[in-house]
């Protein structure tokens, strides 16, 4: 059933969120260190792996399950390899990304396939993915086997999700899809983006430290609203792109990808902008001159396409506050619940 | 209208928007008439409750695809306390197992510190410290005890034919079996009662005997055997008594 369209205050994130993710960001890094293997080879593998997890990053994911299982009550420590695993294959997943992408810049620095070449890149995604693999092996001796083998189907759905979500986003830049909903944007958002970003972190957590007692479809709604507020966010923030940011400015235009705005915009261009609009998203075309970037930013700005973005994030993010209450609303008052919740108005104001 | 023609006009190609997330490899629409004035949201207010009504029905799609993969694949729904039904089954098996390896754990260690010569010798000596007193010098009777690696026998009281099959699994000898009443698959047909384990005197063996009734029908007739200090099933006796 809908719930009420709410309209996100604009009010000032608590340092709590910052200071949260800084601190589990560090208990996670910390983690993540020790499943990096440290041997030969180092210049092919080892150092290629190691490079995304020491670039920083938010560690929202990471974040979010351990904040969710101890507010269900967890120990730090049942929840920390299952945070380190979502981190790592988040990382190996930003490697392939890059590259399916042809993105050139990550956290502020080259992409790893700019720096090493593709192959390697690839290689690298691929052990690190794996690598992924060991902190939830760990979990059978860390939180029993029980747990452990539900914490791995979890993963392993999540895995599928987002597959599914990048095949249909590279499967629309391929075949040029153009005229697409603003049901097929959410549909490919919530699953190449939610599961595994906001969705699985908050059902792992959950599972852990309820011992798979607890009902888990709540996280989804939840995960899903705030996963969608986040992935939009971070559309618009392509457009204001600095260095903090630490990718391209308008980088989405220039890769093609059927964001919010640019369905939207297509939606309202006349038949003329539309072939134009087209002709400049179809792969065939080659790569996208500035001048042609520019057209497509004013495009959206014509059409208000920014806007109408905006204000669908932030009704995204009212129901996600509005579910927030439903899957947390019999957790006792907490830090990490004050945390998650914060998370919702945090996405607006991340750079 | 008379007899004039009747006015008819062109079905509509499209009765309302085109939301299905399975169209999203569809080719670029061709033809479409210029902007799309009655785009969703055309302010911000709209917007959000567009947003928001489509973000719902989309989950919902979600969860609903999920619950029927999850059926198909006979797993867990992932509801408020409910673990499926094919999911408890392993779970059950699997504590049972569980309780079964805990339980031959035991065994074998009272059987190891059984064998032990100097627990035996031991007991021996406290034994008959508690009997002195008493001054008894006749010997308890013989209770049965459990044998490792047991064989047994079995010997059958019966005018009729019939086939026997006892299955103990592998922790046969370490207990004590008593068996229950073998009954029939008819409720109606008298069980067979006369069904019982003893120590066979000259070998020494545990041997399980069958006392068959002139008058009892043809027909299979099972019974548990249970450990006869816990009362835990640990196998079954059959009897087919043929025509």
């Amino acid at each position: 059933m809908p719930g009420p369209a709410v309209v996100v205050e604009e009010a000032c994130t608590p340092s709590l969120v910052r200071e949260t993710l800084a601190e589990y960001g560090a208990i996670t890094r910390e983690a993540m260190r020790g499943y990096l293997p440290s041997g030969a080879p180092r210049e092919h593998l080892y150092d290629l792996i190691a490079d995304y997890p020491q670039r920083g990053g938010k560690m929202m994911r990471s974040s979010l399950c351990i904040a969710t299982a101890r507010a269900f009550g967890a120990s730090l420590d049942d929840a920390i390899g299952t945070a380190a695993a979502i981190e790592l294959l988040h990382n190996a997943l930003l490697i392939h990304d890059d590259i399916e992408d042809h993105s050139e810049q990550r956290r502020g620095r080259p992409t790893l396939h700019k720096l090493h070449g593709i192959p390697l890149a690839l290689n690298a995604g691929d052990a690190l993915s794996l690598l992924s693999m060991r902190p939830l092996i760990e979990n059978i001796a860390r939180i029993g086997a029980r747990r452990a083998a539900r914490v791995l189907e979890e993963s392993e759905r999540m895995a599928w999700e987002s597959a599914e979500g990048q095949a249909m986003e590279l499967g629309w830049r391929r075949d040029n899809c153009n005229g697409l909903s603003d049901a097929d944007y959410l549909t490919m958002v919530l699953k190449k983006t939610c599961w595994l970003a906001t969705i699985h972190p908050c059902r792992v957590g959950a599972l852990i430290a309820t011992h798979d007692t607890v009902d888990l479809e709540p996280f989804i709604r939840f995960g899903f609203f705030l996963g969608v507020s986040f992935q939009i966010q971070d559309d618009l923030l392509n457009f204001v792109a600095d260095e903090r940011y630490g990718k391209e400015l308008h980088g989405d235009i220039v890769e093609g990808k059927r964001t919010l705005m640019l369905n939207h915009a297509y939606r309202q261009a006349t038949p003329a902008q539309r072939s134009r609009l087209a002709e400049i998203l179809d792969p065939a075309y080659g790569a996208r001159a500035a001048a042609d970037v520019d057209w497509v930013r004013d495009l959206m700005g014509t059409c208000g396409s920014v806007e109408y973005a905006r204000s669908i994030a932030h009704g995204m993010a009212g129901a996600a506050l509005h579910e927030f209450e439903i899957a947390f609303g019999g957790v006792p008052a907490s830090r990490d619940k004050d945390f998650i919740r914060g998370l919702v108005t945090w996405v607006f104001e991340r750079t | 209208m008379g007899t004039s023609e009747r006015l008819h006009r062109t079905d509509p190609e499209r009765t309302g928007p085109i939301r299905d997330a399975a169209t999203y490899l569809r080719d670029a629409p061709s033809g479409d008439p210029g902007p799309a004035s009655s785009d969703a949201a055309d302010t911000p207010e709209s917007a959000v409750a567009h947003g928001v009504r489509l973000g719902y029905k989309v989950i919902e799609e979600q969860i609903l695809q999920g619950q029927q993969l999850a059926q198909r694949l006979g797993k867990a729904t992932g509801k408020l306390g409910a673990t499926g039904a094919a999911e408890a089954t392993v779970l059950i098996e699997r504590v049972l197992h569980l309780y079964k390896d805990v339980g031959a754990l035991c065994m074998d260690a009272v059987e190891a510190v059984a064998r032990s010569s100097a627990v035996r010798a031991g007991l021996a000596r406290a034994s008959d410290a508690i009997k002195a007193p008493h001054g008894s010098a006749e010997p308890p009777p013989a209770a049965p005890t459990p044998i490792a690696g047991a064989r047994y026998s079995v010997e059958v009281a019966s005018r009729r034919r019939l086939q026997v099959t006892l299955d103990l699994g592998m922790r046969a000898g370490q207990y004590v079996p008593r068996v229950l009443p073998l009954h029939a698959a008819d409720a109606a047909i008298p069980a067979l009662t006369a069904v019982s384990f003893d120590l066979d005197p000259a070998l020494s063996e545990p041997r399980l005997r069958i006392d068959v009734p002139d008058t009892q029908p043809a027909g299979t007739y099972t019974g548990v055997v249970v450990d006869s200090a816990s009362n835990e099933p640990r196998g079954v006796v059959s009897v087919r008594l043929l025509p």
